[in-house]
């Protein structure tokens, strides 16, 4: 036993120092690594008590609305790439009473949102647990879930590169200069040529939500009805927000999967008559330009939409009285 | 608790230590120490399900003293259709209650009836499958006077939950494991390391090979829809590594962490994508499950005895039954009807058993003639695994279509391309390892067993920042489902 005790000790005692020095420094440099979440949150939760817009949903909500551009009202913008629907029920759930002064509340309904699968292993949970305190890991939570490097050590190991590109982020948290990805850079790269744009129908970015799932459609159905439910209880606005699309993205529609979400959007149009439906997505003011890919609005087009936006919510405000709620 | 977890890493430790430090003295406490760990193991998944463990454990417990003490021939056979009865009841239940159900409804919708039942909203018991035929195997033993009946109930308990083993195989047989219970164990240094350095290969076969692959099969295989020809066979590929990587990494954690505390189980899986032919797959996949069904089910029958007829009707029977336990669905079934179809030329040409020794034995690489056996062999098995992992037949049946369309010519398409690249150059790595140690009971026992130690050293150091590298989360065991 001596002889196995020191030969595992002498392996191992080596190996775990230089790891937890490792750790520790990775820890370090990604916790002070300036991210949208980490900006996203700072920014949130300094001005919970003056938040009147509260913005939720994927990459697509994210890239569309620039906060920094709403003139009237104070906004923020919490959704973020690959935030499922179960995501934002969790953030609302824990926030909505928390907003003293939280009047609009946006959700996106994108053509992908209602059959986007919730994982509770999705790496990023770490992220709204260290940055949102929320549990969405589905059990008790463990010592590896406050590490953001042990969630996805690969992904998380390009940031620890000291020549890894810094990104622009306002106060709000929004980028505020395209970054060097390549997602980021499609239409670019095709010069915006929409020959070359709708010849590519098999793009990345096009077969990625070529998918159905009625399971996470029915599950996401019911998250979705839940956070109009808490709106609608505090007499805040619900907005369902379909931001713009470019056409090689909505002509590659699964026609079922679409009929899905809309019927779902008539039903709760009928059921809450509260609802504001803000759809925007095939939206004709939107060209070629506007777009960094197929379904995501570059800076120029986030800009333009942020200020329409702006505009209609300034109609509402008009509207907008708590006693007379609903004020559709 | 997952092999691949942080709460196993911790758990491991402390049992280690409670085991040869603590209870070492004596055997009963080390045997209690076995079982209690062995519910925690167990339990941390889902407690209640320890109920139906534990009802298993009493109810064959008692039925072996029972069949000890019984001369009487009926009364006998009465004892083990009871015990059989109620494992399969408890396993006909929780894992094909909803498929029988669902298709007895099928059924009369057919034929224009319709019948107002609906299925349950049933959890699966992780490892049900696996220790209800450990159990068994006691029973029909004892019943068959091949084993003594036990009278020590706490060896007997441990033995069905003995935690390495009990979600996910190997399926060991009473006559081997139990008896191991009643021994005093001593520690032995070299075991102990080669147990460890057997783990770190199953962790590298689970968490480096398959969920890596598992990332880009699962990709492929649910919108295979959208996919071309050669992104289908890539994605079939993907799932082929995927599974064994996840299955036969599972049995090597169990088996090199029953070997730190003095057990031995049996081996699982012996190389079977090196085989030439399906009957040596077959011979060298699972083969603690096979193995199960030739004394359980094959021989029963009348194996071979009835000349070539009823060798072909138990080997289809055996297949069928062999689909059918790995789950409750007709791509299983049909999975396995393919493989006894596979395996109808070597039954009817006598060539089942061709190619009993290790592949190119003492050669660096295989001739010519058994490269293009192994490709063959190997190419038949990706096909059937695609009845494996599909969602329902329709979809296995739609996948193989556009498999082998004119778009198989086409360059695949799928997202994250470069770490696909990536996953492929570990693959590469993984098989000229498993290629280099296809003669010994798993890649690396003997692998730079003669290099220096430092250089060793390295070597490990290499296969755990893989392993580290790999984990981004901790993903289940595909066999648990089973």
């Amino acid at each position: 036993m001596k002889y196995f005790l020191k030969r595992i000790f002498s392996f191992f005692i080596p190996l775990v120092v230089v790891l937890s020095v490792f750790l520790f420094y990775a820890e370090n440099e990604l916790s002070n690594f300036p991210s949208t979440f980490q900006i996203k949150a700072k920014y949130f939760k300094q001005n919970m008590d003056n938040i009147e817009v509260l913005i939720l949903g994927s990459s697509h909500n994210q890239d569309a609305l620039n906060p920094e551009l709403f003139s009237d009202l104070n906004v923020a913008n919490l959704a973020m790439g690959g935030q499922t629907l179960r995501i934002d029920e969790a953030l609302l759930e824990t926030y909505i009473d928390k907003l003293p002064n939280l009047k609009y509340v946006f959700f996106e309904l994108s053509y992908h949102n209602l059959e986007h699968k919730f994982d509770a292993k999705y790496f990023k949970n770490n992220l709204y647990f260290k940055y949102y305190d929320i549990n969405l890991f589905e059990r008790e939570v463990n010592f590896k879930d406050y590490s953001i490097f042990l969630s996805n050590p690969i992904f998380y190991l390009r940031y620890l590169n000291p020549n890894k590109e810094k990104v622009d982020l306002n106060k709000y948290g929004y980028l505020t200069k395209m970054t060097n990805d390549e997602v980021d850079k499609i239409f670019l790269n095709h010069n915006y040529d929409e020959a070359k744009i709708m010849s590519d129908t098999n793009s990345m970015i096009l077969t990625r939500h070529r998918y159905k799932d009625l399971n996470a459609y029915k599950k996401n159905k019911k998250s979705f009805e839940q956070m109009i439910k808490l709106c609608s209880d505090r007499k805040i606005q619900p907005i369902i927000l379909m931001p713009p699309v470019f056409k090689s993205y909505y002509k590659s529609y699964l026609k079922d999967k679409n009929e899905r979400r809309l019927e779902f959007v008539s039903y709760l149009e009928k059921k809450y008559p509260s609802i504001v439906v803000m759809d925007f997505e095939q939206n004709p003011n939107f060209k070629v330009t506007d777009f960094k890919n197929d379904d995501h609005l570059n800076l120029k087009g986030a800009e333009k939409f942020s200020k329409i936006i702006n505009k209609e919510l300034n109609y509402l405000s008009i509207e907008f009285n708590k006693e007379n709620y609903p004020n559709k | 608790m997952l092999f691949n977890s942080i709460d196993f890493a911790i758990f491991l430790p402390i049992f280690f230590i409670l085991y040869w430090f603590v209870t070492n003295k004596n055997l009963k406490y080390q045997n209690f120490l076995i079982l209690i760990a062995s519910y925690i193991f167990y339990g941390w998944w889902d407690w209640r399900f320890l109920s139906l463990i534990i009802f298993s454990t009493i109810i064959d417990y008692t039925i072996g003293l029972r069949l000890k003490s019984e001369e009487n021939q009926t009364k006998r056979k009465i004892l083990l259709y009871t015990s059989i009865l109620i494992n399969l009841g408890f396993l006909g239940f929780f894992k094909y209650f909803n498929f029988f159900i669902d298709n007895f409804a099928s059924a009369f919708s057919f034929f224009g009836k319709e019948i107002g039942v609906s299925s349950l909203d049933i959890v699966l018991p992780v490892g049900i499958s696996f220790y209800t035929f450990q159990t068994l195997s006691y029973t029909i033993d004892v019943y068959k006077k091949k084993l003594e009946p036990t009278n020590d109930f706490i060896s007997f308990a441990a033995f069905v939950s003995f935690f390495p083993q009990l979600v996910a195989g190997p399926i060991e047989r009473a006559t081997n494991l139990l008896p191991q219970f009643y021994k005093k164990r001593t520690f032995n240094s070299e075991k102990a390391i080669d147990g460890l350095r057997q783990i770190l290969w199953g962790l590298f076969k689970k968490v480096v090979i398959a969920d890596s692959c598992a990332e880009f099969a699962n990709q492929i295989f649910n919108n295979s829809a959208d996919m071309n020809g050669s992104t289908l066979v890539l994605g079939a590929i993907f799932f082929t590594f995927q599974i064994y990587g996840d299955f036969s990494g599972y049995s090597d954690i169990a088996i090199g962490t029953s070997r730190l505390f003095g057990f031995n189980l049996m081996q699982n899986f012996n190389f079977p994508y090196f085989s030439r032919d399906m009957a040596e797959f077959w011979r060298r996949w699972h083969i603690s499950l096979s193995t199960w069904f030739r004394d359980y089910l094959y021989i029963p029958l009348g194996g071979s005895k009835g000349g070539n007829w009823m060798r072909i009707r138990n080997t289809f029977i055996i297949f069928l039954v062999s689909g059918f336990w790995h789950g409750a669905n007709w791509t299983f079934i049909i999975w396995g009807l393919l493989n006894a179809l596979y395996f109808l030329p070597l039954l009817l040409m006598k060539k089942n058993r061709s190619n009993m020794d290790v592949v190119a034995k003492g050669k660096v690489l295989p001739s010519f003639k058994e490269f293009i056996m192994m490709s063959f062999t190997f190419s038949l098995a990706v096909l059937a695994w695609i009845f494996f992992r599909a969602e329902n037949l329709t979809h296995a049946f739609s996948y193989i279509q556009e498999m082998f369309s004119s778009s198989l010519l086409q360059m695949p398409e799928f997202e994250y391309k470069r770490r696909a690249f990536y996953t492929i150059l570990f693959l590469i790595f993984f098989i000229l390892v498993e290629w280099s140690g296809r003669g010994d009971q798993y890649a690396i026992e003997k692998i730079g067993l003669k290099w220096k130690r430092p250089i060793r050293t390295i070597a490990y150091y290499g296969i755990i920042i893989a392993i580290l590298w790999s984990s981004g989360s901790e993903q289940d065991f595909i066999y648990f489902q089973f």
